[in-house]
């Protein structure tokens, strides 16, 4: 009979087999010369090894500019989310009002609705106030997109800062303002910086915002410029570079989760289990 | 804290303000807008004809029956794939802090970004995924999947399906280990058998879980957009053609303002139904169980 180790180690290595295969193949074709993406059959271990994908992507595409937008964008929109998302919880968990419930369920539902059901007013509106191709246009509406999450989470790690705090600031004569500043935030950095990697990978991933308010191909974020770079048919494409690019812009990604694995699992898990 | 009403009020309209103004411009607004650009025509006129004709149109039946099919299959095979990989995942083994970094890669690659990549795995006559496929002897000869119908639907479930099962696996996780321990000993000293207490206690245990991860995920892939449109642009024909790029492609391609509103508009619609028939069922799960 098999033993219990060697089932889960089984297990274990198919998991991983899972996650990392087409990685592997992607992996592999940025260090292949161009051509070998039109062999055929393809190649499923490296023959050549070369960087010419990752240098000439470079002369392809405007990769350095796109990834300045996407991190002006992502950044920014990550900072204000976490203000405004931060401020409204403590409204809701610390201030308390009626209708409190109300306003959280409806900051779920509304997250829900698919960003195309809503799309096109807010490209008409910025169209008309000549926001289109300005980082606003996307900083705006990331920020919302980052709210439910935000205040949620926030929400509820307020909820469980101890009242004794808060009274003894405002015996210490601390206006509700000051306790927010001064008591809240620094008590929930560890939450704050949670919902802040995970805001940032959500806004640096977007795409229909991104593909429809950024015109002009300057402004175009990492996600949008390098899943449009194309030949003029599927046979030119240069996988190559498209693959290197696409490896290269997620490396920033891979490294916040391999850093802060523990905080991105505890915040995904955190509306879930109490949902 | 002892503070005027006043001065109280002040600051929950300072602290809600920002929030509330956003989401009034950038959600309320745009679906409210949505629906009136869907029932006024350009002379500023009500009419029902852009609701109607969507209602006749047969490329959005198309559309419905397509998300339905992604949403309801994608989310099934994530359920599955996802609670068995939880349970490994739950289980002690060397390596388990590496495997769980392995295991957020594929959440944290940008979507648009991988379905260029499977668009290269899945080229035809060049691709890795078709050629390993007819190497394993699993088809006759390396399949098209980009240029037929049925290859392509699965194509897109297959990237959909790889990229969120981790996901869900570290949800379900996060429910397994909210099981207090305790349970497990005392069905030991009743003598369950590992099947028994999967039935009895581990899945009963986890139904609260699985309707929260099934609500959000369901929710999630009915807007499906970013694979579809970088992956099969909808193609071939129609076949992958699920309402988001649906709506896009009316709105932006087609410039049928009017048209892809109308489509919004059931689309936001079919959100509502999900939302309201998912609340009935944990009502209902809530009463006979008194959980979730």
């Amino acid at each position: 009979m098999m033993n219990r180790n060697f089932k889960i180690y089984l297990g274990v290595g198919l998991m991983a087999l899972y996650c990392l295969f087409p990685i592997y193949f992607l992996v592999l074709y940025s260090f292949e010369p161009s051509e070998a993406a039109y062999h055929s059959p393809p190649v499923f271990y490296p023959i050549a090894f070369t960087f010419s994908n990752y240098t000439g992507v470079f002369k392809s595409i405007p990769l350095a500019r796109y990834a300045l937008n996407s991190i002006i964008v992502a950044t920014s929109a990550t900072f204000l989310t976490l203000l405004f998302g931060s401020m409204a919880a403590y409204g809701v968990s610390v201030l308390k009002f009626r209708g409190r419930d109300l306003f959280l369920n409806s900051l779920i539902l509304l997250g829900f609705f698919p960003a195309a059901t809503m799309i096109f007013p807010i490209y008409k509106m910025f169209s008309d106030i000549n926001l289109l191709n300005n980082y606003l246009a996307l900083i705006l509406p990331y920020t919302v997109g980052g709210l439910p999450l935000t205040t949620w989470v926030m929400a509820t790690y307020f909820e469980n800062i101890p009242k004794d705090l808060l009274d003894a600031a405002s015996v210490d004569g601390l206006s509700i303002g000051g306790t927010y500043a001064k008591i809240m935030i620094p008590l929930s950095l560890p939450a704050l910086s949670t919902v802040a990697i995970l805001d940032f990978i959500a806004f640096w991933n977007e795409f229909i915002y991104a593909l429809t308010f950024m015109p002009d191909s300057n402004m175009r974020t990492v996600t949008v410029g390098i899943s449009l770079i194309s030949g003029r048919f599927t046979y030119q494409y240069p996988w190559g570079q498209i693959i290197a690019a696409a490896l290269m812009v997620t490396i920033p990604l891979v490294i916040m989760v391999f850093v802060a694995q523990e905080k991105i699992i505890s915040g995904l898990t955190a509306g879930a289990v109490k949902g | 804290m002892v503070i005027k009403r006043s001065t109280y009020i002040k600051y929950l309209f300072l602290f809600l303000s920002p929030a509330i103004v956003l989401i009034v411009i950038f959600k309320l607004y745009p679906l409210i807008q949505n629906i009136i650009y869907a029932i006024v025509n350009d002379d500023g006129h009500i009419t029902f004809r852009y609701l109607n004709d969507t209602l006749h149109d047969p490329a959005f039946w198309n559309s419905s029956w397509v998300t339905i099919k992604f949403a309801v299959i994608t989310v099934f095979f994530e359920m599955v794939i996802g609670f068995i990989f939880a349970l490994l995942l739950n289980a002690s083994f060397r390596g388990r802090k590496i495997m769980r970094t392995i295991f957020l890669i594929p959440w944290a690659l940008p979507t648009a970004i991988m379905a260029v990549g499977w668009k290269f795995l899945f080229q035809q006559s060049y691709g890795p995924i078709p050629w390993l496929l007819y190497w394993l002897k699993l088809t006759k000869s390396p399949p098209y999947f980009l240029s037929d119908p049925k290859m392509s639907f699965i194509a897109i479930l297959i990237a959909d399906i790889w990229k969120t099962v981790p996901f869900v696996a570290l949800l379900i996780l996060a429910g397994l280990q909210a099981i207090p321990h305790e349970l497990y000993e005392s069905m030991d000293i009743d003598g369950a058998s590992g099947w028994g207490k999967m039935i009895y206690l581990t899945i009963p245990l986890l139904i609260p879980t699985f309707i929260v991860t099934l609500m959000f995920r369901f929710l999630e892939a009915f807007g499906v957009f970013d694979l579809i449109w970088v992956l099969t642009q909808g193609g071939p024909g129609n076949a992958t053609m699920a309402l988001s790029p649906y709506i896009y492609k009316k709105t932006f391609m087609w410039m049928e303002i009017h048209g892809g509103a109308a489509t919004a508009t059931f689309t936001a619609l079919y959100i509502i139904i999900i939302i309201l028939l998912i609340q009935y069922i944990r009502n209902t799960l809530k009463r006979r169980y008194g959980t979730t």
